[in-house]
């Protein structure tokens, strides 16, 4: 009659007070097949039972409820593509149980597993497929702690393979005859081959590191249980039969991110300071501001990590519109008392001599702090709803972390200001005076001097000082550690989290084991990070060394 | 006059003053910050007997340290949220209570004083002590009450802290 397959489920039963255990059946179910599957296979959780014939046919059915087995699904897997009919004629599965190998009579290998859409449903999908063998496949053994295979086929070439790394290892001529069986060694280090005369092939194998490879550093990877091809770190988990996920994407995108946030924090500030400390302030002031700038230099950083994983973020989420109103409030109020001084009577004015405009702001400053904290709290009512980090999230959309780029951006930029203020306050300050001079003498205004004389005279130191600013926050390490939330996403989001691989590096090489992979792809992000700061320093120089030819001369 | 004053660059000048302002600000503020939360842990702190009402009518009195205040959220988003202030206490005793502090809802403290009879011990197990000194019971039996147990009990301490360093002694160095 027509084929059948009867699913039957046991429950193991421990007694109470021995160690006995037994079996005991709870269900029986049959289900018509729709053909005559010549292999039967139940997927590593015992959620799928898949019936597949050499035709290629499928039949899924869902065993997930043994009370209730669904026939889920039915496809082909080997689509005429217009050549000769194809074949199936070995089948197995990858380490896990996820992930079928479809073995065929040209000697290609495709890799299928479920996909679940947005609705919940599953469907099978060919995920990547291996044609380096040309005669059919034989046999398959899997790797049983890496997501490895070995194929063995009819001409009697074996190739060795590592699926999500979409690799080849090798491929080498094992018999003179096809060979029908091929097993390997729980260490993968090695594979035992029979051939259709009998004869039986020993073979040692060195396959350290076969999990690594451009695409799967570089490239979007379809890894098993995701919707698509996607850039994941995820490199290692309890399981042993984990997919560890190596993509450096994230990472670099990750320190690429934090450095243009602190970067747009810390370089406004840090050359507007420079222009008014080496051009515009009394010089008795400037020796003391310029060392008190300074000596933010000086702290350690982890100091200042600290206090913006575990003040400043917790701080800012919850009084999060006083940041912004400030933002908006500061050059607002000073732009407003800056015109009211200068309508200040002579009498006031002459008591403060020229160039201490920056002391005369300290309290216009400190009341605009207060103002915005004054304000916060109706603000957030009014606009927000009383809770803007939750109206981010609900309403507008974005995804709002407690530790993220701002908080980053704010603590890096604090760091990274003085190192920037120094170089260019010296470069704005050895601007030779004549220049200056003789400017002011032709009717230019201090502002107008500033704009066309001394910036870009000094605009190689200026740019110098950027780029080394901006070498300084990329390859900085504990702010990103503690106050990112070292997450491996690639959002260009502000309130999103972020990992770089500076941060990357320090958790994870203390955890990973001497030697394997995970610790040489650890090495690998340093060498990156060494490549992107190489990299901008190169341009920088470049960049300065033209500079320096155009405006040197001036 | 505005537009003299802005022709001539001045409102640039004065950004670039305000940086400075920030960056001094910011040097000056997150120094002493750190200097004034750090150092904070080195004084005592004022020790208070807070009668707080509980839930059923009747009161209850909670003798600690003021550790920070806080705001618990009510509501959500629809109907509006509210910010009901709390005061986190120090209440030690872990002995007696099972965890170190107390969280207090800021309307439900009546009465809030600071005496000089309240007391904080620092022990060897369960954590602080906070509360009142009674009386001072000796080896021998005898209690001391009043005025003198205060005394006595600096004595005994001073005799314990000697006998422990004794001890320490005997453990690290002698055997």
């Amino acid at each position: 009659g027509a084929p059948v397959v009867e699913f039957r489920g046991f429950e193991l039963k421990k007694a109470m007070f021995s160690d006995e255990v037994s079996l005991e059946q709870v269900a029986a179910n049959q289900v018509p097949l729709a053909f005559v599957p010549e292999w039967v296979k139940v997927d590593g959780m015992n959620d799928w039972f898949y019936a597949i014939d050499s035709t290629g046919d499928m039949q899924v059915f869902s065993i997930r409820n043994v009370d209730a087995p669904k026939d889920y699904a039915r496809l082909n897997t080997l689509p005429v593509d217009g050549k000769e009919k194809r074949q199936l004629t070995s089948v197995n599965f990858l380490l896990g149980g996820i992930s079928l190998l479809l073995g065929e009579e040209s000697g290609k290998l495709t890799q299928w597993f479920p996909v679940r859409d947005a609705n919940n449903q599953f469907t099978f999908q060919a995920v990547r497929d291996f044609d380096e063998q040309s005669a059919a496949i034989t046999d398959m053994a899997v790797e049983q702690r890496r997501k490895g295979f070995v194929l063995s086929d009819a001409s009697g070439h074996v190739g060795v393979y590592h699926a999500t790394a979409h690799r080849v290892v090798g491929l080498e001529q094992v018999a003179q005859s096809a060979i029908t069986n091929i097993a390997m060694t729980p260490r993968a280090d090695g594979f035992l081959a029979e051939d259709q005369q009998g004869k039986m092939h020993l073979w040692s194998l060195e396959n350290e590191h076969p999990e690594v490879s451009f695409e799967v550093l570089w490239q979007k990877v379809w890894y098993e249980g995701y919707a698509k091809p996607d850039y994941i770190w995820q490199s290692s988990s309890s399981a042993s039969d984990f997919e560890p996920k190596f993509s450096l994407a994230p990472l670099a995108f990750g320190t690429l991110k934090a450095a243009f946030y602190a970067m747009l924090f810390a370089v406004p500030i840090a050359i507007m300071a420079a222009m008014f400390a080496g051009f515009f302030m009394a010089p008795k002031m400037r020796q003391a501001v310029k060392p008190t700038i300074e000596l933010l230099e000086a702290l350690p950083t982890v100091i200042l990590g600290f206090l913006a994983g575990l003040w400043l973020a917790p701080y800012l989420e919850k009084h999060m519109p006083s940041f912004f109103l400030l933002v908006l409030l500061m050059p607002l109020m000073v732009f407003i008392f800056g015109y009211l001084w200068s309508r200040f009577p002579e009498a006031i004015r002459n008591r403060v001599p020229d160039g201490w405009q920056a002391a005369l702001l300290i309290p216009v400053l400190l009341l605009s702090v207060l103002i915005a904290v004054w304000l916060d709290d109706p603000v957030e009512h009014l606009l927000f709803a009383g809770d803007m980090p939750m109206w981010l999230t609900n309403v507008a959309g974005i995804d709002y972390d407690q530790r993220n780029a701002l908080v980053v951006g704010i603590a890096m930029g604090l760091a990274v200001i003085p190192i920037i203020f120094s170089i260019a306050e010296d470069a704005i300050y050895n601007v030779p005076r004549h220049q200056v001079n003789g400017s002011l003498a032709l009717g230019a205004t201090p502002w107008q001097t500033m704009v066309g004389v001394v910036l870009p005279t000094a605009s190689p130191g200026l740019f110098s000082a950027t780029m080394i600013g901006l070498g300084r926050a990329v390859g900085e390490t504990m702010i990103v550690l503690m106050a990112t939330g070292n997450t491996a996403v690639m959002d260009i989001d502000i309130f999103n989290g972020l990992r770089t691989l500076s941060a990357n590096i320090a958790v994870e090489m203390p955890e990973s084991e001497v030697g394997s992979t995970h610790y040489r792809v650890l090495f690998l992000a340093a060498l990156v990070l060494f490549m992107f700061t190489f990299f901008f320093n190169t341009i920088a120089e470049t960049v300065r060394q033209r500079m320096l030819k155009r405006y040197g001369a001036l | 006059m505005l537009r003299t004053w802005m022709r001539e660059g001045n409102h640039w000048v004065w950004f670039n003053a305000m940086a400075v302002a920030i960056s001094l600000l910011a040097v000056i503020g997150l120094i002493s910050f750190i200097v004034f939360k750090g150092m904070g842990h080195f004084w005592p702190k004022d020790i208070h007997a807070y009668t707080v009402q509980d839930g059923q009518g009747g009161t209850v009195q909670l003798i600690g340290e003021l550790h920070r205040r806080s705001d618990r959220v009510e509501g959500n988003i629809k109907e509006g949220v509210t910010h009901v202030p709390q005061l986190l206490v120090k209440v030690g005793n872990r002995d007696i209570f099972g965890a170190d502090f107390k969280w207090v809802d800021e309307h439900a403290v009546i009465k809030d004083i600071t005496a000089k009879d309240l007391i904080m011990v620092e022990r060897y197990e369960w954590g602080n002590l906070y509360g009142r000194l009674k009386s001072v019971t000796l080896g021998d039996g005898m209690t001391v009450t009043g005025n003198q147990a205060w005394d006595t009990f600096q004595q005994l301490i001073e005799r314990h802290t000697e006998l422990h360093k004794q001890i320490v002694r005997i453990q690290k160095h002698e055997i």
